[in-house]
């Protein structure tokens, strides 16, 4: 409880400090949200300054100025049923109504390592979606075309994408998609997920990935696992985390979990 | 004329003192050499995943103490991070300041866990006594400002619970550099003796591209000469502010493992000084939303732990609980490869890898 009287106090403390000089940018120091932030967007990448790299990671972290969201391509949605609206639809709206949605919410900025509509050429056919996600590209692929798409991604030099960091799955209750979220040693600013969606959930199949990154052995078994997908082509297909002899795959949404 | 060997199979755990935690590999062995290790883990598997689709953004985060319990902050971190990117939120600096401090206290503490029980695995008991003695200095500092000794829920989204005060700074500080001369005392009393460096040194060695291609990170991927580490290589919160060096090596085997963490824990050091010294004023809880309900979408958020590159990965329905709750371990990924690594060595330097890896299996089986 404490902790929420003391949100009070200091959002108090912060909206005067706003309203005192609303024209003022604030150093760099100040508690402020990004409202007063400049309307252009940050410089990207670069970052020599403390402040310039600050700015930067605020950046990668999604916190921009909404008038940094005008579309850039056609295939990058802020979200899947175009339903995701800047702050006021979709955000936060506090019960009392008296505290702002924070500015710059589902602001989603723009990949700065690649630009969409290249992405998708680049990648070839079998490519059904590319959007963006908070800056991060979110390809979706064919489940025939994944290993060949996925081999692109690791060894294409434009790409470079060696470490698979994890691999999981989604049930989406009528169709279920494998996510593999994908990053570069070479560039580790550089994120991209891949995806396998419209899986049948009676009988998910889906190209094991262990020939391309051998780190997706455990994430595969452990989406066999708790998801009920088959990996075709995996070394060693067994359950991970659950006992051999367990029933059911517990992160499916119609797990029954209460016996 | 060759001896006719046979093979044995044996479980080596799940309550082996050199497990760290329960953890059980069944293990083949050829007389001394291991032919095949299957790791079986799960024991410690609590459905965080499945618990985090019904509990709203908050609640998540006493959940997230539980997974790696050595690093509660930094997962703390990870997920409170990954839930301001989603809503887009700023956090005030001050905050972000004893975030910091908080989290590098946390790794230097995870740290000397490793370092007593690895060398607890290789037969030295005294240093474990060390370790705990300076580990338990650092956790009644942070049990002070969260009140919690090991499972903190100190960060909140858009801050953290408490403010510090100027007297715990002042005490974090001396301790710091009180710390500097133990860990020389660490030195002199393990790290030059022959008989530890000739159980280490060229045992468990792998090359750079073994470790990409498993997806390893942390000291075991910076002791291949990668100086992987999203504090510098995908920097979040305020690092780029501060001054601090990755530690890494080209050796590739355990005693680079070792070397680097032992330094680390000096970057830690390095870290938690500077932010005591330039810690700005200001509020330690931003301007949140009451009532958490992140757009529709999806985001990954990663962070360095003491273990290596963690993240969160959410999928957002609109909704105040999270569609899809995912989480990257370190360890998971790093002791998938422990099987590759371990083929053809003797049982004692499996013993060795194994600690040099560095799991936590509350991390692993979640």
């Amino acid at each position: 409880m404490d902790d929420e009287q003391h949100t009070n106090e200091h959002d108090e403390s912060s909206d005067t400090k706003r309203e005192e000089k609303p024209s003022e940018r604030p150093p760099a120091g100040e508690a402020v949200g990004d409202a007063q932030a400049p309307a252009g967007a940050p410089h990207p990448e670069s970052a020599p300054t403390p402040e310039a790299a600050r700015e930067a990671s605020q950046q990668r972290s999604g916190r921009l100025p909404e008038s940094s969201t005008s579309p850039t391509t056609p295939t990058s949605p802020p979200a899947k049923e175009g339903e995701k609206q800047p702050a006021a639809a979709g955000s936060a709206r506090p019960a009392g109504g008296a505290r702002p949605a924070p500015r710059g919410a589902a602001a989603p900025q723009v990949p700065t390592w690649i630009d969409l509509e290249e992405l998708k050429r680049l990648l070839g056919e079998g490519v059904e979606a590319v959007e963006n996600q908070w800056g991060t590209p979110v390809v979706t692929v064919q489940a025939d075309q994944l290993l060949r798409i996925a081999e692109k991604l690791r060894d294409d030099e434009r790409f470079r994408f060696d470490f698979l960091t994890t691999m999981t799955a989604v049930d989406w209750r009528s169709y279920l998609e494998t996510v593999y979220l994908l990053q570069s040693y070479e560039y580790p600013t550089h994120h991209l997920t891949l995806k396998v969606s419209h899986l049948d959930s009676d009988n998910p199949r889906v190209p094991s990935v262990t020939g391309i990154w051998e780190a997706a052995g455990w994430p595969e078994r452990e989406a066999y696992d708790l998801m009920g997908i088959y990996f075709e082509g995996h070394p060693d297909l067994r359950r991970l985390l659950l006992p051999e002899d367990w029933e059911g795959h517990p992160l499916r949404k119609a797990y029954d979990y209460i016996d | 004329m060759a001896l006719r060997t046979e093979e044995l199979t044996f479980s080596l755990g799940p309550q082996h003192p050199s497990t760290h935690g329960v953890f059980r590999a069944m293990v083949t062995i050829d007389g001394e050499r291991v032919v095949h290790v299957d790791p079986v883990i799960g024991y410690l598997h609590r459905g965080t995943e499945k618990i985090a689709e019904w509990k709203t953004y908050p609640q998540i985060i006493p959940y997230t103490d539980r997974m790696d319990y050595l690093s509660a902050m930094l997962n703390n971190y990870c997920h409170v991070g990954a839930v301001e990117k989603l809503l887009g939120l700023e956090i005030p600096e001050h905050a972000e300041y004893i975030r910091i401090i908080v989290m590098e206290l946390n790794r230097i503490a995870s740290h000397l866990v490793w370092w007593g029980t690895f060398l607890l695995d290789l037969g030295a008991m005294s240093p474990f006594l060390y370790a705990f003695k300076d580990r338990q200095v650092i956790l009644d500092l942070l049990e002070e400002i969260s009140g919690a000794r090991l499972t903190y829920s100190y960060m909140r989204i858009g801050g953290v619970k408490r403010d510090a005060t100027q007297e715990w700074l002042r005490r974090v500080d001396d301790f710091m550099d009180e710390m500097v001369k133990n860990i020389q005392g660490y030195n002199n009393l393990v790290t030059g003796n022959e008989i530890f460096q000739s159980r280490v040194k060229n045992v468990g060695v792998y090359d750079e591209a073994f470790a990409k291609r498993w997806g390893l990170s942390g000291a075991c991927l910076r002791c291949t000469g990668n100086s992987y580490d999203v504090r510098k290589s995908d920097p979040y919160s305020l690092y780029p502010k501060f001054d601090f060096e990755i530690p890494t090596r080209t050796s590739g085997d355990v005693w680079a493992r070792y070397i680097i963490r032992i330094e680390e824990m000096l970057q830690s050091i390095r870290i938690v000084k500077q932010a005591i010294r330039n810690l700005p004023d200001g509020p330690f809880m931003g301007k949140a939303p009451r009532n958490i309900r992140p757009p529709k979408g999806e985001v990954y958020f990663h962070i360095e732990s003491p273990r290596g590159d963690m993240g969160c990965y959410i999928v957002s329905d609109g909704s105040d609980h999270p569609y899809r709750w995912h989480w990257r371990a370190p360890e998971f990924a790093n002791l998938a490869a422990f099987p590759a690594i371990t083929e053809g060595v003797n049982i004692a330097d499996m013993i060795a890898i194994l600690g040099a890896i560095d799991i936590v299996l509350g991390g692993v089986d979640r």
